[in-house]
């Protein structure tokens, strides 16, 4: 092992698995308590279809999957107010609009598609630089948004209304929100994939809240979870040889099985019902 | 007298159906007024748009003394608690951090709460009577409590006026009393000028000192409490069953005139 670390593809490998893995954590402390899972999935096939227009179009499809991503994720929020539907519902929309034409365009690119499906399954081991540079400053940025902005966020992330009645702007925050959680996914595909991405979104924030009662720290949980699955990975899938994207994903489950069976809240939800049952009998 | 609150001609509309008509009515400072009607008769509505969140097809809304216009400032003077808060109550967050809440719009963008802030905060949560849940995380708390929460957070903005839209539903009896007594000494303590939704008219000649009645979207009754208690007006907001409550109500205020 001790000669990886030399070699700058592994020395890639760890640094996405800390704004990779971190930063998906982070954002998907949104994504669980705004209650829209569905954000992964559709912001990862906005980002493949930006990768088919790039390709398309001859210019880096990096840079085509994070700006459809981010256009994308700034339609959600505005879209759904309008139409008086769940952002649930409207990342749906964008999803299949998006993978309907990510598939119409890929038909129509001569030649090999693999950096576009790249995208798609993803390989933590062929990041390159420049993939660490871009995924560093938009983890950077939204490290900084979430310490200075952290109460603005907080009462979003209760109730938009009660926000809007504080005199907080919550439109322009909810929408920063999911644009920024696009920004972050696009620029993390290359990590475990398109497909996979979801797990890094939802098992470590799920994790973290089976652990405490605050919000603050749910964020550090969630993104500790998130580089500790992303590090683990990467080491069982060097010990035994098998896919690391696929080991990351089984580590981030692992944590949240973990963090179940020994969660305070549910050990407390218990005795409350041992209580009430024992009250039942008595009356 | 100062006027808190003056809305003149108000429409508002909503799928090409008017559900507030040609509304005008003024809140002069340290009113206690109650807003009722049946449902869906255009109470939230108002509420609503009061606070900046519905624009009205026409009128003018005056909120101390000028007209509104930009309400996101306006908002942080206004104590706010709606009807059916939908929130997801397992949020990892304590009693404090949600009545915090209240200052966040007054401490400004990305600034961190100040010590008069935390004085507030710490004022409400006394005031209310919540200082043993401070800390308590909210999903643990009995839908009488999460009401009481709600109040300490819009109290802890020190208001100049305090909406409350149905502040007692979902409340059983006792609780919604003793959530309107906590009300009424709030207003008074804090000398705050309050409009409330309620349905339950016979708390009214306790807690208000006056009545506005909306049936159908428009304004049909404005006055002393005294005077809603005629079979016309609780015939818009009971519709058939108004003859037998006003017989109920009736014996109940004289058995309580005796009493006292």
């Amino acid at each position: 092992m001790n000669e990886l670390w030399q070699h700058a593809f592994f020395q890639h490998a760890l640094l996405a698995c800390v704004l990779g893995g971190g930063g998906l954590s982070l954002i998907g402390v949104f994504v669980t308590l705004m209650d829209i899972p569905f954000l992964g999935i559709s912001m990862s096939h906005s980002a493949f279809l930006g990768a088919v227009i790039g390709l398309l179009c001859g210019f880096d499809p990096l840079i085509g999957a994070i700006v459809v991503c981010g256009f994308s994720g700034l339609l959600v929020g505005p879209l759904s107010d309008r139409a008086g539907s769940s952002s649930n519902s409207i990342l749906a929309v964008i999803f299949s609009a998006t993978m309907g034409l990510a598939f119409l365009l890929l038909a129509r690119i001569p030649g090999p598609k693999s950096v576009a499906l790249n995208l798609i399954w993803g390989n933590i081991l062929t990041i390159s630089g420049r993939e660490i540079v871009i995924l560093g400053c938009i983890f950077t940025v939204t490290v900084v948004l979430l310490v200075v902005f952290f109460k603005e966020i907080a009462v979003v992330l209760f109730n938009r209304e009660i926000a809007a009645a504080c005199g907080i702007p919550e439109k322009a925050f909810y929408y920063g929100v999911i644009l920024i959680a696009g920004l972050l996914i696009s620029a993390s595909l290359d990590i475990v994939g398109g497909l996979l991405i979801f797990s890094l979104l939802v098992n470590p924030p799920g994790a973290a809240y089976q652990l405490t009662y605050r919000l603050k720290t749910m964020f550090i949980l969630s993104a500790l979870f998130g580089i500790v699955s992303c590090f683990a990975g990467l080491y069982v899938s060097y010990c035994f040889d098998v896919p690391t994207g696929a080991v990351i994903v089984l580590c981030s489950s692992g944590i949240y099985a973990l963090a179940f069976v020994l969660s305070p809240k549910r050990h407390s939800m218990s005795v409350t019902i041992k209580h009430n049952r024992a009250d039942n009998i008595l009356i | 007298m100062s006027t808190v609150l003056h809305l003149e001609n108000i429409y508002v509309c909503r799928s090409r159906r008017n559900v507030v008509e040609d509304f005008t009515f003024t809140l002069e400072r340290g009113d206690f007024v109650a807003l009722i009607g049946a449902n869906g008769s255009g109470k939230t509505t108002l509420l609503r748009m009061i606070m900046g969140f519905l624009r009205p097809a026409s009128g003018t809304i005056c909120l101390f003394g000028q007209p509104a216009v930009h309400f996101r400032q306006l908002r942080k003077r206004i104590g706010y608690v709606p009807q059916a808060l939908s929130v997801d109550f397992k949020m990892p967050m304590s009693v404090r951090n949600v009545v915090s809440m209240g200052r966040f719009g007054l401490a400004g963008l990305g600034r961190r709460l100040c010590v008069e802030d935390n004085e507030a905060i710490d004022n409400a949560i006394r005031d209310v009577g919540i200082k043993h849940l401070r800390d308590r995380p909210i999903g643990h708390l009995s839908g009488g409590e999460l009401q009481k929460i709600q109040l300490a957070r819009a109290v802890c903005q020190t208001p100049d006026l305090l909406l409350l839209d149905e502040p007692t539903s979902n409340l059983d009896l006792g609780a919604q009393r003793e959530c309107l007594d906590l009300i009424c000494r709030l207003h008074h303590e804090r000398q705050l000028t309050t409009l409330i939704v309620m349905h339950d008219i016979k708390a009214l000649p306790i807690y208000c000192n006056r009545a506005v009645i909306i049936d159908d979207a428009r304004k049909v009754f404005d006055g002393p409490f005294r005077n809603v208690f005629t079979e016309t007006n609780l015939a818009h907001v009971y519709k058939q069953q108004a003859s037998a409550i006003l017989g109920e109500l009736l014996t109940e205020l004289s058995a309580g005139e005796m009493h006292t």
